[in-house]
């Protein structure tokens, strides 16, 4: 998403609640992690709602099938057996990035889904990784 | 980009910001380092922490150091750390891709195996067949029941503990100092038969069985299965080696949750261990007990599961601290070799002995204490109101104090108690439940202390003996006001 205070693009799944505040993840607030703006969380049907819409739309533009527009994509967003590369890394925590770069992913990598559930599981190059969602949500991708 | 041959060998060019700062470092840097100096302002312009700390002391200049690392930061979006690895990483691509060509050597059977080790539909009962046979069968009925029978009840009931009581009632006329020595609590005939007869089989068939897991590889597939309920109680996927190991002895498993990588992982397991995971001397014990009453024994188990779910539940809430991430590498499954599996199996049983040795030696110095003074009679009268609360005679005081010195003990007790019909079904169950709950016994209790340090070790153990009787009483009063009889 998009911090309406300064624009910054982030993934919100990695942004929420500030740490040692024991509410945590439940405040319903996201906080930009460029700027440390707060804004409330958007709300589940609705988000529901916008990407069905958004995925729709970008359709008939391009009259073409669905998911064409693959801007802005995270890698939890893959489907297993597919294959794309990395785009960046959203980089606002530094030990997750160190952690993500030390497994050797790196914009420019191909990745290829394994499988998503219990644990996402992905080919990066010649290693196999498995993450969980926090972390695979701050990967970007690009389908090729 | 390009890559120069130097004497040391190949030096990486990055872009020239980059350079331009290192230059600049590389000639503020005074003092002697192991590495070279465009490693050390590398690694400083990269922010590495023990690196920064070392300049800091070292050099003089630090402070014009650092500005030059504020400034190139500047220019940057990203960390620097992003950007020199990025910069890294494509010379690395381009020098590789000379020399190496691709070639996929995985065989049929191995991807496979690889598919149903990770799918969730095939992996979890794979999972379940695994740790019933290696940790159940393997662990806790050859390990936890064959071998210490043939050790234990053989070797050191019937020829080192009679000899060593005749040597020293012989050789010390004392009788205080005989008791620290040999009979029921001494510091051989106890600490020292509980360390090699009874811990060290278990630690070696499941070291053994450990040894062969991670060795396969199967360990992060295991981890990858059950991430998502372990984040649910504040752990993760990695969690999965310490609260299995707590299955076999929980005092293992407590150090070994120091492998976990945040302090409040390590807390959480630590408690959870504590708390709710019976090792295979409490498995053992509650199952012969139990197992004639079926009935009893699923509220047994029931009431254990909803507590180390809920209590891991409420941990992950209230404990602050950054959520747990869970990300590993996924080796191929390999065929072990049993040569590295023997090697790492004595490396780690010796490791373990020597760490568990002085506390079992410990314990027995403790219950001679209090012994001696008296001191457990008196806790004993004091606890009877708690008994009480309990709903148990006031007889079942004792096993629970013997049975945190001295296991085979406190079920002892608890079998001389339900023979003599002291005890009703309710009464049983009520006391498995308790006894599950509290902390297992003394060498937990101390290494559990000696880990998470004095604080921490402390509240956990108050917080775990007081919600062992806790739940002991509503389960009591749960039981009996829905008339349940057992």
């Amino acid at each position: 998403m998009k911090c309406s205070f300064c624009g910054y693009e982030f993934n919100e799944t990695s942004a929420t609640g500030c740490k040692s505040c024991p509410l945590q993840a439940n405040c319903g607030q996201i906080k930009c992690p460029h700027c440390g703006f707060e804004m409330p969380q958007e709300n589940l049907v609705w988000k529901w709602f916008r990407r069905r819409r958004r995925g729709a739309g970008a359709g008939r533009r391009h009259g073409q099938g669905k998911k064409v527009c693959t801007e802005g994509m995270t890698l939890s967003e893959l489907e297993p057996g597919k294959e794309a590369i990395v785009s960046h890394i959203d980089t606002g925590n530094k030990s997750t990035l160190n952690k993500i770069m030390a497994l050797g992913i790196l914009p420019g990598v191909r990745v290829t889904m394994i499988q998503k559930f219990p644990t996402f599981v992905f080919q990066v190059g010649n290693t196999r990784v498995t993450a969980d969602e926090q972390l695979v949500n701050t990967i970007m991708i690009q389908k090729t | 980009m390009s890559g120069s041959m130097s004497p040391d060998g190949l030096i990486i060019q990055y872009d020239e910001t980059i350079e331009k700062a290192l230059n600049n470092i590389v000639k503020l840097l005074k003092a002697r380092y192991n590495f070279s100096k465009r490693m050390i302002a590398l690694l400083l312009l990269q922010e590495d922490e023990e690196i920064t700390q070392l300049a800091k002391l070292r050099e003089a200049d630090f402070p014009q150091i650092f500005s030059i690392i504020q400034q190139t930061k500047s220019k940057y979006k990203d960390p620097l750390r992003y950007v020199i690895t990025l910069q890294c990483r494509q010379r690395t691509d381009q020098i590789l891709s000379g020399v190496i060509t691709d070639s996929k050597k995985e065989t049929r059977l191995q991807s496979w195996l690889d598919h149903i080790t990770i799918n969730p539909i095939t992996g979890i009962p794979i999972l379940l067949i695994v740790l019933y046979f290696g940790l159940y069968k393997f662990v806790g009925e050859f390990g936890a029941g064959t071998l210490v029978d043939l050790i234990e009840g053989n070797f050191f009931e019937n020829y080192i503990n009679p000899w060593v009581n005749q040597v020293t009632a012989k050789l010390i006329p004392w009788h205080s100092i005989q008791t620290l020595i040999a009979f029921d609590y001494g510091i051989i005939t106890l600490g020292l038969r509980y360390a090699v007869a009874i811990i060290l089989p278990i630690v070696a068939t499941f070291f053994l069985a450990f040894s062969l897991l991670e060795d396969s590889g199967y360990l992060p597939r295991l981890a990858l299965l059950v991430d998502r309920l372990f984040k649910k109680i504040g752990l993760n996927g990695r969690a999965v080696i310490p609260i299995t190991l707590g299955f076999g002895c929980d005092t293992m498993a407590t150090l070994v949750s120091r492998t976990l990588e945040t302090k409040r992982e390590r807390v959480i397991a630590t408690l959870l261990l504590a708390l709710a995971i019976p090792c295979s001397a409490q498995l053992g014990v509650i199952m012969a007990l139990l197992s004639a009453n079926p009935a009893s024994l699923g509220i047994w188990a029931g009431f254990v599961i909803l507590v180390f779910l809920l209590v891991g539940y409420l941990a992950a809430q209230l404990m602050p601290g950054e959520k747990p991430a869970f990300y590993m590498e996924l080796p191929p499954l390999r065929l072990p070799k049993l040569s590295n599996i023997l090697e790492k199996t004595l490396s780690r049983m010796q490791w373990y002995f020597l760490e568990i040795i002085p506390f079992f030696i410990l314990a027995s110095v403790l219950i001679w204490v209090g012994k001696i003074t008296g001191l457990f009679d008196a806790i004993i009268n004091a606890a009877a109101p708690l008994m009480y609360a309990l709903g148990l005679p006031s007889e079942a005081a004792e096993i629970f104090l013997f049975g945190f010195f001295r296991r085979d003990y406190g079920a002892a007790g608890l079998y001389d108690l339900q023979n003599s019909g002291a005890l009703n079904g309710v009464q049983l169950v009520v006391s498995a439940v308790t006894l599950t709950l509290f902390v297992p016994c003394i060498a937990q209790f101390a290494i559990m202390i000696k880990e998470r340090g004095w604080k921490t070790g402390l509240a956990i153990g108050c917080f775990v003996f007081a919600f062992a009787f806790l739940c002991g009483i509503i389960l009591n009063l749960l039981l009996r006001s829905l008339g349940v009889t057992l």
